[in-house]
C-alpha cells in the first residue's frame, strides 16, 4: 500500500537523522556533556541563553553576561555583578583572546551542563543500547524459536512454556529485578534488555515455520529428499524472517522505553554519564524551576520511538502481502 | 464450558508455578546468593554459619526450593524481609491495595477513552478524524510514561493547580468525614490514574480501530444498514459486539504494561504501592521482597489474562469450541 510504504520512509529518513545525531555527538555537541563551563554562573540556564565563556590560566572558566576589553584585562559582568578579571589570570595573552560566545540552545541543567549536548551524548547510549539488546533479543529468540519449531514435541512444549512463563512477567519488572541484583554496566544492561526481551520473537518464529512447514514447497523440497538442515535455513528459516525483521523494529522502540525506565530509577548506565532517562530523573528534582531540563529528553524518546514504530509499522504493512 | 474452564485454569496453574521457580532460582544467582543480605561482613563466620542455619540456607537447594514454594503456596507465607523484619506477607497486604486500586482506575480510563477514540476512528476510517486519532495513539505509546506524569505535574497541579501532584490524600485526609475523604482521595487518584492510563491507550484504540474496521464491513452489517437500522446502533450494538473479542484479549496485554508503568508512576506521583515497595527493596538489597514483588507481577498478569479469556468465553461460543479440538 502507498501509505505504508510513505510511513516506513518518514520513520527510516527520521530514524537516520537521529543515527547521524547520535553518531556525530562528539562533533555536534556545543560543549562537553559532563564538565560545565561555569557550575555557579551557567546553572538553570534558559533555553535560547548566550553568555560570554571567560578562559582563565588555571583551565577553568566563567560564563558572563558580557565582557568587554579594557586596559588592565577584562571587565566582566556575571550574576549580575560587575568585576575585572586582570590580565594575569587570563588563559591568553591577548585578553580578547580568551573570550568565546556561547549559547545554550535548550538551556543547562542544575550543574551548568549543557542540555542539547547532554541530549546528544545520551542519542548514544540510547540507541546504541536499543540496537544492540533487540539484536540479541531477536537472536536467541530465533534461536528459541527455531529449536521449538523443528526439534520434536517434548522440546517444543518445555521451551514453549517457558517463553510464556517468562512472558508473564512485565518486561520493566523483570528487567529491575535484574539489574538491582548485578553491578549495571553498559554491556550488563545490553544482556539484561536483550535477555528478558526475546519471547515475542521466538513465540513469532516457531508459529511462522510451523506453518511455512505445511507449505508445498516446503513438501516438496521434503519430497525430493532433501536434507533437514538444508530444508530449515534454505526454506523455512529465511521465510520466517520476513516477518520477525519487522517485529524487531517495533521491539528496538519498547527496549528504548524500558531502558529509558531502569535510567530514570536510578538502575541504568551509571552518572555521569547522560542518558535520557536519567536526564528526565534529574530535571524531575526542578521540574518546576527548569521545566526544560526533564522536558526535552522526553521529546527525543518520543522522536526515536516513535521512528522505529513508523519503520517497523510500515515493513509489517509492506512485507505481509495478505495486509494490501 | 467447564471443559474449558478446567483446561485454562490448568494452565494458569502450569504457569504460575513456573514463574515462581523461575523467580527462585534467578534469585540464587545473585551475588552472593539470597543469603547475603543478611550477613554483614563484620560477622564472624561462626555466628554467620549460625545465621544460614536459622535462615535454612545451610541446606541443599532442592530441598530449600520445595520449602519455599510449600509456604508460598500453602501459606502465602514469603518469608522475612530482612531490612524491615516484618513477614513480606504482610507488606505485600499493605502496598498491594494502593497499587491495585491505582491500576484499575487506569484500566477504566484506559478502556473509556480507548473506546470513544477506537469508535471515532473506525467510523471516520480514512479521514481525518482517523488520522489524528492513529497518530495520537502512536504518540502515547511513544512518550515514557514517568515523562508524562511529570508533565502532567508541571502543567496540571503546578501551572494549573487543578490537582495534587503526589500522594494518596491530603495531610489533613484522616480529619475529614466519609464524603470528604472519599473526594479527597479520588481528587489523589485522577492524575496518576489518568497518566497511566493514557500512558498505555495506544494498543488499546490501535487494536479496537484495526478489528471494528474489519467488523463493519462485514455482510450483518451491510444488511443492518441496508435495513435502516441507525448508524449509531450499527456501531455500537453490532459494531462492537462483535469486536469485544479483541478487546477481552487486549485486558491480557496491556496488564503487563499497567503493572510495568504503575512502577515508574508511582514514583513520579509518590504513590505509596507496589512500585515503591520494590525500590526500596532494591535500595537495600532486600531479595524476598523483590522476589515477591516480581512474582506478584506475573501473578497478576496470568490471573488478569486468565479473566479475560474466561469472560470471552462467556460471551463468545466460538471459543469454546475452537480451542475445544
Amino acid at each position: 500500500m502507498k501509505g505504508d510504504r510513505r510511513l516506513t520512509l518518514w520513520g527510516g529518513a527520521l530514524l537516520a537523522l537521529l543515527i547521524l545525531l547520535a553518531a556525530g555527538a562528539g562533533r555536534l555537541s556545543p560543549a562537553d556533556p559532563i564538565e560545565p563551563s561555569d557550575p555557579v554562573a551557567g546553572r538553570f540556564l534558559t533555553p535560547g541563553s548566550s553568555r560570554t565563556e571567560i578562559r582563565l590560566g588555571d583551565g577553568s572558566t566563567l560564563l558572563a553576561e558580557s565582557a568587554r576589553v579594557v586596559d588592565d584585562g577584562l571587565e566582566i559582568e556575571r550574576l549580575g555583578e560587575r568585576r575585572l578579571v586582570p590580565l594575569a589570570d587570563l588563559a591568553t595573552a591577548d585578553p580578547a583572546g580568551a573570550l568565546r560566545a556561547r549559547s545554550f540552545p535548550l538551556g543547562t541543567d542544575r550543574f551548568g551542563r549543557d542540555v542539547l549536548s547532554r541530549l546528544l551524548y545520551g542519542a548514544r547510549s540510547s540507541l546504541w543500547i536499543g540496537l544492540v539488546a533487540a539484536a540479541l533479543a531477536l537472536f536467541l529468540g530465533v534461536l528459541v524459536g527455531g529449536v521449538a519449531a523443528t526439534a520434536g514435541r517434548g522440546i517444543d512444549s518445555l521451551l514453549m512454556r517457558l517463553t510464556d512463563a517468562l512472558m508473564a512477567f512485565p518486561h520493566l519488572f523483570i528487567a529491575i529485578a535484574l539489574a538491582a541484583m548485578f553491578d549495571v554496566s553498559f554491556t550488563v544492561l545490553i544482556l539484561i534488555l536483550g535477555g528478558t526481551g526475546w519471547m515475542g520473537t521466538a513465540r513469532l518464529i516457531r508459529a511462522e515455520i510451523l506453518g511455512l512447514k505445511q507449505r508445498d514447497f516446503v513438501l516438496a523440497a521434503d519430497a525430493v529428499g532433501a536434507a533437514p538442515t538444508r530444508i530449515f535455513f534454505q526454506h523455512l528459516l529465511p521465510n520466517a524472517l520476513t516477518p520477525v525483521i519487522a517485529y524487531t523494529a517495533l521491539r528496538v522502540g519498547d527496549i528504548i522505553l524500558v531502558e529509558a525506565s531502569l535510567s530514570f530509577l536510578g538502575l541504568g548506565v551509571p552518572t555521569p554519564s547522560p542518558t535520557w532517562g536519567n536526564m528526565i530523573a534529574q530535571g524531575s528534582d526542578a521540574l518546576t524551576t527548569a521545566w526544560w531540563v526533564a522536558t526535552f529528553p522526553g521529546v527525543a524518546i518520543a522522536l526515536t520511538v516513535i521512528s522505529f514504530h513508523l519503520l517497523g509499522d510500515g515493513l509489517r504493512a509492506q512485507l505481509d502481502p495478505r495486509s494490501r | 464450558m467447564t471443559a474449558y474452564l478446567l483446561r485454562r485454569l490448568a494452565a494458569s496453574a502450569v504457569l504460575i508455578f513456573l514463574v515462581l521457580t523461575l523467580t527462585f532460582f534467578v534469585i540464587q544467582v545473585a551475588p552472593g546468593g539470597p543469603g547475603a543480605v543478611y550477613l554483614d561482613p563484620r560477622v564472624p563466620a561462626e555466628y554467620a554459619d549460625e545465621l544460614n542455619a536459622l535462615y535454612g540456607l545451610d541446606r541443599p537447594l532442592p530441598e530449600r526450593y520445595v520449602a519455599w514454594l510449600r509456604a508460598v503456596v500453602l501459606h502465602w507465607n514469603w518469608g522475612i524481609s530482612p531490612s524491615t523484619k516484618r513477614p513480606v506477607s504482610e507488606l505485600l497486604a499493605l502496598y498491594g491495595p494502593p497499587t491495585l486500586l491505582l491500576s484499575l482506575a487506569a484500566l477504566l480510563v484506559q478502556f473509556t477513552f480507548g473506546l470513544l477514540l477506537g469508535v471515532t476512528a473506525a467510523r471516520h476510517a480514512e479521514r481525518l478524524q482517523d488520522h489524528v486519532i492513529r497518530f495520537l495513539s502512536v504518540l502515547l505509546y511513544a512518550l515514557p510514561a514517568f515523562w508524562l506524569g511529570l508533565m502532567a505535574i508541571l502543567l496540571l497541579s503546578h501551572t494549573l493547580p487543578l490537582f495534587p501532584p503526589g500522594h494518596t490524600q491530603s495531610l489533613d485526609g484522616d480529619s475529614l468525614g466519609l464524603i470528604g475523604r472519599t473526594l479527597d482521595r479520588l481528587h489523589h487518584l485522577a492524575l496518576p490514574a489518568l497518566v497511566l492510563g493514557l500512558a498505555t491507550l495506544g494498543s488499546v484504540v490501535r487494536l479496537l480501530r484495526g478489528s471494528l474496521v474489519e467488523v463493519l464491513q462485514q455482510d450483518y452489517v451491510r444488511t443492518a444498514r441496508a435495513k435502516g437500522v441507525s448508524e449509531r446502533t450499527v456501531l455500537w450494538v453490532h459494531g462492537l459486539r462483535n469486536a469485544v473479542a479483541p478487546l477481552t484479549q487486549l485486558l491480557g496485554l496491556s496488564l503487563p504494561y499497567l503493572v510495568g508503568g504503575a512502577l515508574v508512576v508511582e514514583r513520579v506521583f509518590s504513590w505509596p504501592g507496589m512500585g515503591r515497595l520494590t525500590w526500596e527493596a532494591i535500595g537495600t538489597r532486600d531479595y524476598p521482597v523483590l522476589m515477591a514483588a516480581t512474582a506478584l507481577s506475573a501473578l497478576f498478569v496470568i490471573l488478569g489474562s486468565l479473566l479475560a479469556d474466561l469472560l470471552l468465553a462467556a460471551a463468545d461460543p466460538r471459543v469454546r469450541r475452537s480451542e475445544a479440538g
